[in-house]
């Protein structure tokens, strides 16, 4: 939940997806849900031997989560030290949890 | 999520599996699995960057895991730009075509199996 959440603040930022088959996708962010299946407006292929089919994209595109390898954030738009604090908080309060079980 | 893919219903749609086959059609239905429904559907065959066929499957399901990406291709611009790079033929044709640059690829596989005895498959 923690990586949609960041991926959430991030929508209307263009990002690059790079999939487990070598293709780049670059594209503003337009939805992201828990298995981090993202969905880009104004798709750009960028891998050069791209099947031409791909072309025929218009507007947006739902590329599914289980077959991304990385996601390109634009580094300006993301506070780190932020998320940093935001992941200890979360891991504590997970741990929390646990030992209450 | 599915909020925005509610846009994509009745609009006719690419389809990207992960075996690299593309499908086109109406999309009808999907769910939280990413399971998808494409009525007249047409599968597009392409070989070599020069040549497709388009090869029609009725009213298909898509089981999601396979699913790589999709989208809609709401332009007949696009279209008309892929059929100027792209020669259409017939499904006979292009699976012709398909045999051919697959027995290309097994005759390339032979001759580096001669040059490069050592990197024959089980040898390392």
């Amino acid at each position: 939940m923690f990586f949609t959440a960041i991926l959430r603040t991030l929508i209307g930022e263009d990002i690059t997806v790079e999939l487990k088959n070598d293709l780049s996708i670059r594209g503003r962010l337009e939805a992201v849900d828990q298995y981090l299946n993202v969905r880009l407006a104004q798709v750009q292929v960028h891998t050069a031997a791209a099947p031409p089919v791909l072309q025929l994209l218009h507007g947006s595109c739902t590329v599914r989560g289980s077959c991304i390898r990385y996601i390109h954030l634009p580094v300006e738009k993301v506070d780190t030290e932020l998320l940093q604090e935001a992941t200890r908080r979360v891991a504590a309060a997970t741990k929390e949890t646990q030992t209450m079980k | 999520m599915s909020d925005a893919l509610v846009d994509d219903l009745d609009k006719r749609v690419l389809v990207y599996l992960r075996d690299g086959r593309f499908f086109l059609g109406y999309l009808r239905s999907f769910d939280q699995y990413g399971n998808l429904t494409l009525e007249d559907a047409t599968e597009r065959v392409v070989v070599n960057d020069e040549a497709f066929a388009d090869i029609p499957r009725g009213l298909q399901v898509f089981r999601g895991e396979n699913v790589v990406l999709f989208g809609a291709v709401d332009s007949e611009q696009r279209e008309l730009e892929f059929l100027r790079k792209l020669r259409r033929v017939t499904e006979e044709e292009i699976r012709r075509m398909e045999q051919a640059v697959a027995e290309d690829h097994a005759a390339l596989r032979r001759r580096e199996r001669l040059e490069w005895p050592a990197f024959d498959d089980g040898a390392l």
